[in-house]
Parts: structure tokens; C-alpha cells; sequence
């Protein structure tokens, strides 16, 4: 038991905190929404030269993908990062051709794919065309592939479709926060080259759950963020002769943001390492997921109320996790179907026999 | 990072649960308690609850953290956790006030007659503690409390009131804080004694609770006490109790665990109806946030765990646990009777209670652990104020 980093660990954290200050720091996040790509190529030049691409496909594991998310997160980065990594691990996991094969090695060396799933919209595949409109897919505009999940009888297939082929179309749109996302309409054939790989029901759940833990990460670290700012700010804030962090109320608010940022990181971090290290997983993603995205919107609407009027200003940092929060906790699925998943996962680890499940600690 | 248990700990685990089960197999609790042990008040239950004690005692398991030289396993905090847990677990008795508390406090501070008097006593089972330090006017501030204790010669004269001395009727001891300085002094005039439960001038009244189990209210009057029975000096009883609070957290994840046990069990068989619940998906959805808070509260014990088996300190996250869990007690309660409805209403050995109406008293029994233990508002102070670095409010 060791729950805090390893020296490689460590080392990688200090890395990506002094990168990601460097090129998008949260107080940017409006200069850098506001350029036409919408992210920071320096920090994605970086991202690829410094490995952090690599880093559950061929490289590392897991874990230390997720201590980069986090410290995107915290610095409320919009990039397509996260996006590509979650199509690589997808394809990575998933994929068993050769096209699968040079995917993920050209997602290493950054080539921009997204992932296009059922939550975006519904594929129809018909004579060996993919056709459908999907809303929202994350940095649509400016990716070179898209990884498209086509549902199937047996499972869900899935497709590379290159920006380039006749019949694909983005149309950016803007999102509630300041991530890109767009709306992509494709009636593309599609050939046996373009096939990745076709997964089993379960496969493809755990597949997703991964990538929502990854997600969570991420969304843990805005909490952690929105923590961080509240206390300084009441701590900093005068009324009433001397600081608002002196009242109980504000203590109370801040104790509560304590446990759910607290708690976000720790359903994460233990979800994602049990993927790293070839555990199974998936209930503790799911639980990760869901609670990470209903935490953070608590918390960043508490820090919200403990800033006042300076947090609702635009010119100010501090909307961006607030927005961040709620709208990485839609990207996530609906709440309903998110809920009816791992209820699933309760009830199906319930009667694999609930004190192994449940009750042991890992040994 | 790592969320494994380490090989020996997992070791050790195996060993303690082979031990309980050998123990069931003999006859200890082997009928399945309905409500846990701690609060069983008949004669025969004590009698059970102090046999099955003397027995861990016997076989040596009481003193596991004990350093070797007073008898103990010189284990690790985090082995000590794992028992506690696996006796919550199971719903055996694990109230272990003197075990815990009393021993570790005396090792530090006590004389050596003292740890030659009480340990061996404490480690065979044969000594049992409870706690007076509450009183009627006196809860969460307790440096007010006013029980007072005068020198008279070789023995101190105690007379006041306390008031929810929980295991009062079996203990055979009282851990007692009381006051020995100016009625005003407050922490500075504090002492604490070990006072047999039966010496003369004790009144033990009953206090039954909303969950049915009793606590108690203590009477002291003319109480005599041995000069060798305070612990520590005269006037320090603050550093005292200070101390003992340090070995009175024992985090605590299996207790929330057990109840979702209880919970997907009921959830997933039929019920009078012939209806599973689970098959509703409104019923799952809720089962499912109900596991998220559980395991949240697992993971909040492993961190404090962790903390403490690699000796870095602790500040907020014993607080984080107590309210996150006591919190989560009342809700998963409060959700699954909900979800049982009319029925939900029938408690323990009611014909057709659900769950056998465990859940029925756990709703009924979860207010107390908001407020018993340092409540819930001062430990959201600790978060804020040592966990964050918040301003110290005005308590003194």
C-alpha cells in the first residue's frame, strides 16, 4: 500500500504542472479559447515531444496518463489531447487490424483522431457505408481521423474514417465550456481497410469505462482547482473587519468541497490504477465517473458562491471550471444512463459474491 | 501508487478471519446476530459478549498493537484497523475501550504501577472501560465539565453527574475526567482517574435510546479513589484525554459496507410481492449511488491507513472519514427503507420485516454517530482550520 506517487511518478506531475504553466496556465483559458484552433499548439508540440502520447499505448501506463489529465484539469486546459488519447485507448484495447496497428502508433506521434460513439448520434451502416449526423463530438474540426463506433448485432464495430474521404462533413459548434467540439455528418464507404476491430458488448463497456475514468481524472483535477482558489480567496477576501474564511459557514462550504475534491481523486486514481495494473475495473470507473462529474459541479459552484461577483465575470478565470465541471460531466453520457450502467456493474459484482467484491482490499 | 495490501497485512488478515471462523465453528455468535453486540443490554448477552472477549484475550489477540513487553503482538496500526474492521464486518463485539484507549494512554503515562495493576487485566478480557466524560452541561466543550474530585488525604472524593456512559453496566472501570482546579480552570483543571465501577457512591441509571440499546447516566457521590488511580498528574488531565483521543480513532469502512451488503441482499431476492426490486431500474440507479458513497467511504479509511502505517501525520482526513461515513450511515438507511416502503416501517423480529428490519434500526440509530465522537460541525471545523488553513475560530 503506497498511495502516494513513485519518484517516476513525481517526476512526471512536476513536468507536466511546469509545461502546462508555462503555455496554457487557467489565467489564459479565455486568450487561448479565443484563437481560431482554440488550443495551444506549444503545449500539444510539447505533449508529443515529451512522450506524454505514448502513455498507455506504448509507454507507461494508465495511471500516468491519468496524472496528466489531472493536471489538465486543474489548469483548465482545452485541448484535443484527452480526446485523441481516449480514441488511441479505444483503438489500443480494441483494434486488431493493421490499420488498428498504425492508428495508435500515429496517435503517439500526434496525429489528432476522436472518438465518434452512440452517445454523439446513431450510425446506420448499410452496404458498406457508415451514414449518420453526430452532435458534439470533441475537436471535431481539425482531426485527421475519426474512430467511429458502428453498433452491431454482436457488439459494437468499429471504423477509421479519415477527415479526407468523400462524405465526411464538421461543423464546428460552440460548447458550453472552452473545449471544441463540433457536429459531424458522415455518408462514408467504408472499405476493409478501414476496419479496426469488432467488440463484444463487455469489451466495449470496458473500453468506454476506461476512458470515463480518464475523464474523470480530469474533472477531479478542476475540482481540486476550484478547491484550491476558494481557500485562498477566503482567505484573502475581507468583510466585516477581516477575512470570510473566519465564519463557520464558509469553513462549512470549504470542509464540504474537502471531501468531495478528496474523494473524486481517490475513486479515480484507485479505478485507473486497477486498469494500470490489469485489475478489473470497471465498477470502480463507473463509480469514479459519476461521482467525479456530480462532485465537481458541486464544487465549482461552491467556489462560485464563496467568490461572488468576481467569479461570474467573464474576464476572470474562474467560469472556466464551473462550465469545465458541468460540461465534462455531460460528455460522459446522460446521468441516467451513466446510473444504469453501474448499476449494472453493483449488481453483477453482487452476485459474483459481495465480500470479494466489496469487502477485500486488494492483495 | 499502490492500493494493495501488503503480503504480510494480507497475511495477517487471513490469519485473524481463520481465527473468527474457528471461533463461530466453537460456538461464538455462530447464531447470526441481529443487532450488533455493543448494544445487546440482557444478562445473557453480556454474559456472551464478555466470554467471547476473555476468549480473544485468552488466545491473545486483544493487545495486537501492544509493544511485546506488555504482552501484546507489537503489530502495525494498520493490522489493528484490519481487525477492527473484520470485527465490525462480522458484527462482533468491538467496543474495546480499554484495549485501545486506556492500555496505550497508561504505556504512555501511567506509573508502572499502574501498568502492572491494569494491563495484564485488560489484555485477558478480564477489564472493561467506559468513558465518563460527558455530562449534562458539558459535550462538545468539555474542558466545562464540573464533576469534581478533592484530595483527602490518599484518596480523592468525586461527586457529580455524567451522563451518556455508554457500557456502564458491564464495564468494570470508568476512564472519568473530572475536576481537580478552580470551577473555572477549564483545561488546566483536569484530571483522570480509573475508578472501579462498583465503588461505593456510583448510581448507574439506565438511559435506553432511540435505537433501543442503552447507554447510561452516572451518579457520583462521595466517590473514594485511591491517590495511584489518577493517571498522570494532578491538574493535566487535558493532556491526558488529548492523548487517549489520539487512539480512540480507529477509522472504520466495513460498518457502511455491510449495510450496502444488507441492502443488496434484500434488493436482489424476491420480495412478498414476488417482485425482485432490482429489476426496477429506479431502485438500481439508487443502489448504484449508494455503492459510490460506500466505496468512497472504504477509500477514506485506506488513505488514513496509509498515512499512518507510513508515519506521515494526519489532519483533516480522520475528520473527512468521520463525516463523510456517519453522513453516509443515515442516508443509506434513509434511501433503503425508502425504497422498501410500508414495509420498511417493521423492525428486528417483526414477521416479514425486510432484511430482517436491520435497516429499520440502522435509520434509527444513525443520528447518534453525527453528533457522538466530536461532531460533525467540529470536525468540518478541523477540515477547514488544520486540514486547509483556515482562521482557528473563537472556541477555546
Amino acid at each position: 500500500m503506497e498511495l502516494t506517487l513513485t519518484e517516476d511518478q513525481r517526476a512526471l506531475v512536476d513536468s507536466v504542472v511546469g509545461v502546462v504553466a508555462k503555455y496554457a496556465p487557467i489565467e489564459n483559458a479565455s486568450a487561448v479559447a479565443a484563437t481560431p484552433s482554440g488550443y495551444s499548439a506549444e503545449l500539444f508540440d510539447q505533449a508529443v515531444g515529451l512522450g506524454w502520447t505514448g502513455l498507455g499505448l506504448e509507454d507507461a501506463s494508465v495511471l500516468e496518463l491519468a496524472l496528466v489529465l489531472e493536471q489538465f484539469g486543474r489548469q483548465a486546459v482545452a485541448s484535443p489531447y484527452p480526446a485523441m488519447m481516449a480514441a488511441g485507448l479505444v483503438v489500443h484495447r480494441l483494434g486488431t487490424t493493421d490499420r488498428a496497428r498504425e492508428l495508435v502508433g500515429r496517435i503517439v506521434t500526434g496525429t489528432r483522431a476522436t472518438l465518434v460513439t452512440p452517445v454523439h448520434g446513431r450510425a446506420e451502416p448499410a452496404d458498406g457505408r457508415v451514414r449518420g449526423e453526430f452532435r458534439a463530438v470533441e475537436w471535431a474540426d481539425g482531426a485527421a481521423e475519426f474512430v467511429v463506433a458502428v453498433p452491431v448485432p454482436d457488439g459494437v464495430r468499429l471504423v477509421a474514417v479519415p477527415a479526407t474521404a468523400d462524405g465526411v462533413t464538421v461543423t464546428p459548434t460552440a460548447a458550453m465550456d472552452n473545449e471544441r467540439v463540433g457536429t459531424v455528418t458522415l455518408d462514408v464507404a467504408v472499405d476493409a481497410d478501414a476496419e479496426l476491430g469488432v467488440a463484444e458488448p463487455a469489451a466495449w463497456r470496458s473500453a468506454t469505462l476506461l476512458g470515463a475514468a480518464l475523464r474523470a481524472a480530469e474533472i477531479a483535477g478542476g475540482a481540486e482547482r476550484a478547491l484550491a482558489a476558494a481557500v485562498e480567496h477566503v482567505q484573502q477576501r475581507n468583510q466585516f473587519g477581516g477575512p470570510i474564511g473566519r465564519f463557520q459557514a464558509v469553513q462549512h462550504h470549504v470542509a464540504n468541497m474537502r471531501m468531495d475534491a478528496d474523494a473524486a481523486t481517490l475513486l479515480t486514481r484507485s479505478a485507473v490504477w486497477r486498469a494500470a495494473v490489469g485489475r478489473p475495473f470497471e465498477r470502480q470507473a463507473a463509480m469514479a465517473a459519476w461521482f467525479a462529474g456530480t462532485a465537481a459541479e458541486r464544487v465549482t459552484s461552491t467556489t462560485n458562491q464563496l467568490h461572488g461577483g468576481i467569479g461570474f465575470m467573464r474576464e476572470y478565470w474562474l467560469h472556466h471550471l464551473f462550465h469545465r465541471a458541468k460540461a465534462q460531466q455531460l460528455r460522459l453520457g446522460t446521468a441516467r444512463a451513466q446510473l444504469a450502467v453501474l448499476g449494472d456493474l453493483v449488481l453483477e459484482a453482487h452476485a459474483r459474491g459481495f465480500r470479494a467484491e466489496f469487502v477485500d482490499w486488494p492483495a | 501508487m499502490d492500493f494493495t495490501l501488503a503480503a504480510e497485512d494480507a497475511a495477517f488478515l487471513d490469519e485473524f478471519r481463520g481465527y473468527l471462523d474457528g471461533l463461530h465453528a466453537e460456538g461464538h455468535y455462530a447464531e447470526p446476530e441481529l443487532v450488533r453486540p455493543d448494544h445487546h443490554v440482557r444478562p445473557d448477552q453480556l454474559e456472551r459478549r464478555s466470554a467471547f472477549i476473555r476468549r480473544l484475550g485468552k488466545d491473545g489477540w486483544l493487545g495486537l498493537t501492544w509493544p511485546t513487553e506488555y504482552g501484546g503482538q507489537g503489530r502495525s496500526s494498520l493490522q489493528h484497523w484490519l481487525a477492527m474492521d473484520e470485527l465490525a464486518y462480522r458484527q462482533l463485539p468491538s467496543m474495546l475501550l480499554g484495549v485501545s484507549i486506556v492500555a496505550h494512554t497508561l504505556m504512555h503515562v501511567g506509573s508502572e504501577q499502574q501498568k502492572h495493576d491494569f494491563l495484564p487485566g485488560i489484555l485477558a478480557g478480564d477489564l472493561e472501560f467506559c468513558l465518563g466524560y460527558t455530562e449534562p452541561g458539558s459535550g462538545t466543550d468539555l474542558a466545562s465539565l464540573q464533576t469534581r474530585a478533592v484530595r483527602d488525604g490518599a484518596e480523592y472524593v468525586i461527586n457529580g453527574q455524567k451522563i451518556y456512559t455508554t457500557g456502564a453496566q458491564y464495564a468494570t472501570h470508568v476512564w472519568l475526567a473530572a475536576r481537580t482546579g478552580a470551577p473555572d480552570s477549564r483545561h488546566k483543571g483536569i484530571t483522570v482517574f480509573m475508578v472501579p465501577i462498583d465503588t461505593p457512591g456510583i448510581t448507574i441509571r439506565p438511559l435506553i435510546t432511540a435505537a433501543d440499546y442503552r447507554t447510561n447516566e452516572v451518579f457520583y457521590d462521595d466517590v473514594r479513589v485511591p491517590v495511584a488511580n489518577r493517571v498522570g498528574e494532578e491538574n493535566e488531565g487535558w493532556s491526558v484525554l488529548r492523548l487517549a483521543l489520539r487512539f480512540e480513532r480507529t477509522p472504520q469502512a466495513n460498518r457502511a459496507v455491510s449495510e450496502l451488503g444488507e441492502v443488496l441482499d434484500w434488493a436482489t431476492a424476491p420480495d412478498h410481492r414476488g417482485e425482485v426490486p432490482a429489476d426496477d431500474p429506479v431502485v438500481r440507479q439508487e443502489l448504484a449511488a449508494l455503492a459510490v458513497d460506500a466505496e468512497i467511504v472504504r477509500l477514506f479509511a485506506f488513505r488514513i491507513a496509509d498515512l499512518v502505517a507510513r508515519g506521515e501525520p494526519v489532519t483533516a482526513e480522520p475528520s473527512e472519514s468521520k463525516v463523510y461515513s456517519t453522513e453516509l450511515y443515515q442516508r443509506l438507511a434513509s434511501r433503503a427503507l425508502a425504497l422498501m416502503g410500508p414495509a420498511g416501517q417493521l423492525g428486528v423480529g417483526e414477521p416479514g420485516a425486510p432484511g430482517e428490519g436491520k435497516l429499520e434500526l440502522a435509520f434509527r440509530e444513525s443520528p447518534v454517530f453525527q453528533f457522538a465522537a466530536g461532531t460533525n460541525e467540529v470536525q468540518r471545523d478541523i477540515i477547514a482550520q488544520q486540514g486547509l488553513g483556515l482562521p482557528r475560530s473563537s472556541r477555546k
